[in-house]
């Protein structure tokens, strides 16, 4: 089984809304000639098997079934059916081939320019809105409902794969997982059904109730001591970048390295970010920090509960969390000045990390442009100066969890991605008649090489759309894609790192619960205090 | 029977008999078109294609009630008879299905090519409206190398729809 990723783009660069209406109505116009053409194929598909059927209607007129216009006997008639039935085919066929070209070409032209993404967005927020409405309302229903739901797509994963399969699950309740995170949410905040209908940030402020208890907990139970030291790679890991595509892949091995997913013998252990120092043509500094996502070990500053504290309203406990510290404190560490230009890019919690920087410390640090892969970061106070490329991927669940859509702004573009499965590349065969047939050229599925990106690596069965790859190829896909959001924000973030890379230094942290320990006492750690 | 048939007047002909005799079990004799039966031949011929009387040949002193007009009792016919014409057949080609049947399916093709032809002119249109879109990447390249392509397809299909016309 193979995935491919389908993306669509909100936000971002747009043309006038006069351009728009007028790429609108060229989509429409290609689409519905292309369903004109499909609708042509058929009838001369239909007309083919009415001739069939009718040369043998009349059997006692053997001059008719023949099918042979010079040998029928004399004051009777036929057609030359074979020839008829096999041209009325061939038209059939190539009608359509042309009737899917131009409706794929409407297809890119849509996506591309993100003809329709405002209303995409306005059914997405009724959604949204009317599920937290429902949850509010009726917790218990509402959970019923999504568990049960949850469960199906369990059973129904089981079936067909003979194992219970989670990414089924969160398929199967996509649509209504960020109206129902946003309805938990406003319960635990308290806020008021319909209050929050102007609002979008309930799960944040649930998160900084929840966080001002668990943040405590978690100091107990870790410890809140930070220690970050610098390390060095044996191997290359984070390499040159001039583009988001390159920081992605980036991340991608930093990331999946210290799980073990990928083995690149470079010796990072698990929460390591790194800082890249590119110098410009005019000698000046730019920077690029690559930022991975949850590790849960026991004494990691990017473990499970810093996620809640970071998707906190207020910004002191986003502050706080330890991740959130330890990044700020590499980057000091590597001499980024207040006016030298910072991109970030992160994944999961690292995407957190790098809104919740971007919003609260924008005195200390210029950050420009961030590139946020499967992060719920909706609610994220950014300022305006700092360009947001999100990626997310529809049944992802995580990226939800923010409870609402992204903003669609001229700085902050959201790729949305939704994952499909696609057959097989096949490769050409031979026919009975010696014809060759052409193989699929690629994996993807659709009526353009460009309806959709493979996903490397594809998984035999559905997996939990969270894992970069995924979040790769809608960027991919996005960017053959092409159009002026996504064009425009590439440019803006290759902007910022353009240059020669300098150095790439590579900054691990610890959480220590000892308060004893004089700094230096572990070598080549250094505390990181409140 | 077909003794008796031939002695029996035509007005005295029992209609069951007179439509057993006509219709048989084909579909090539709509109703339609019968005519009355004709009058039998008295004696009626020596053998089945015999002329009589320079009448028209008939069947066992029938005569197919399609055939040459009306006969009289003497056998004579008021139209001019076919000397050494073939017998009639039982089933008539100039009222056979087929005809019908190929009419339909000429016109069918006939009207497809013209449909086509419409529908082919609509899409010109519409590639004629997305020449100048402003776009840059991968999926543009592709969008222009369409319009081209495409276009040179359509008028293929209006060729392969008139070639199509031509067989039939």
């Amino acid at each position: 089984m193979n995935w491919q990723i389908v993306s669509h783009i909100h936000g971002g660069h747009q043309s006038s809304p006069a351009t728009q209406e007028e790429y609108r109505a060229a989509a429409t116009a290609l689409d519905d000639a292309g369903a004109g053409l499909c609708a042509q194929a058929s009838a001369w598909s239909q007309a083919a098997l009415r001739l069939g059927s009718e040369r043998v209607g009349a059997p006692l007129c053997p001059a008719l079934a023949s099918g042979s216009p010079a040998a029928a006997a004399q004051g009777h008639e036929t057609l030359p059916y074979d020839r008829l039935i096999a041209a009325c085919r061939s038209r059939a066929g190539e009608l359509e081939r042309t009737g899917n070209e131009m409706r794929g070409m409407a297809d890119l032209l849509i996506r591309a320019h993100g003809l329709y993404s405002e209303a995409e967005a306005g059914v997405r927020r009724a959604v949204t809105e009317l599920t937290q409405a429902g949850t509010q309302l009726l917790p218990g229903w509402a959970t019923w409902i999504m568990g049960s739901a949850a469960v199906g797509g369990l059973a129904g994963s089981w079936l067909v794969e003979g194992r219970p399969n989670p990414a089924a699950s969160s398929w199967v309740t996509s649509t209504f997982q960020e109206g129902y995170m946003s309805g938990v949410g406003a319960l635990v905040a308290g806020i008021v059904p319909g209050k929050g209908v102007p609002h979008t940030d309930e799960v944040n402020k649930a998160a900084g109730k929840i966080a001002n208890v668990t943040g405590p907990l978690k100091d107990i139970v870790q410890g809140d001591h930070l220690q970050v030291r610098q390390v060095t790679a044996r191997t290359e890991v984070v390499r040159a970048s001039a583009s988001v595509e390159d920081s992605l892949e980036n991340l991608r091995r930093l990331a999946e390295e210290r799980l073990g997913r990928i083995d690149l013998d470079s010796g990072l252990g698990y929460a390591t970010v790194a800082v890249q120092r590119y110098e410009r043509a005019d000698g000046t500094n730019a920077w690029l920090v690559t930022i991975p996502g949850t590790d849960g070990r026991g004494d990691s500053p990017f473990g499970w509960e810093q996620n809640v504290e970071l998707m906190s309203d207020d910004p002191e406990r986003r502050r706080r969390a330890d991740s959130a510290r330890m990044v700020v404190e590499a980057m000091e560490r590597a001499g980024i000045g207040p006016d030298e230009p910072v991109a970030m890019v992160g994944h999961s919690q690292g995407g957190i990390v790098a809104a919740a920087i971007a919003a609260d410390e924008s005195e200390r640090f210029d950050i420009r442009h961030i590139v946020t892969a499967g992060s719920p970061v909706a609610n994220h106070p950014v300022p305006s100066k700092t360009w947001v490329t999100s990626i997310e991927i529809e049944d992802e669940l995580v990226a939800s969890l923010d409870g609402a859509e992204n903003p669609a702004t001229e700085q902050w573009m959201t790729v949305r991605g939704t994952v499909q499965p696609t057959p097989d590349r096949q490769g050409p065969t031979l026919n009975t008649d010696g014809s060759c047939s052409p193989g699929v050229a690629s994996n993807v599925w659709g009526n353009s090489p460009y309806a959709g990106a493979p996903v490397a690596d594809p998984s035999k069965t559905q997996e939990l759309s969270h894992w970069l790859k995924y979040h790769q190829a809608a960027y991919r896909n996005a960017s053959d894609l092409g159009g002026p959001a996504v064009t425009t924000h590439e440019r803006h973030f290759a902007g910022i790192i353009e240059g020669e890379l300098r150095q790439t230094l590579y900054y691990e942290g610890r959480m220590t619960n000892h308060t004893d320990q004089a700094p230096g006492e572990h070598a080549g750690f250094d505390r990181v205090g409140r | 029977m077909s003794g008796a048939i031939a002695v029996f007047p035509a007005p005295f002909m029992p209609t069951v008999l007179s439509d057993m005799w006509i219709t048989g079990t084909s579909d090539h004799m709509p109703r339609a078109r019968w005519t009355a039966p004709d009058d039998p031949q008295f004696n009626g011929g020596m053998d089945t294609i015999c002329i009589i009387d320079g009448g028209p040949p008939t069947l066992h002193g029938r005569r197919s009630p399609t055939a040459f007009g009306p006969a009289t009792l003497s056998g004579g016919s008021t139209t001019p008879s076919p000397f050494g014409a073939l017998p009639t057949p039982m089933f008539e080609a100039s009222g056979c299905r087929c005809h019908e049947t190929a009419r339909a399916g000429r016109q069918r093709i006939i009207d497809l090519a013209a449909t086509t032809a419409t529908v082919t002119d609509t899409a010109r249109t519409a590639l004629a409206a997305s020449r100048g879109i402003d776009w840059e990447g991968n999926a543009a390249l592709l969008f222009r190398d369409r319009l081209t392509s495409i276009r040179a397809a359509l008028d293929a299909h209006d060729g392969d729809a008139a070639a199509t016309v031509r067989i039939v």
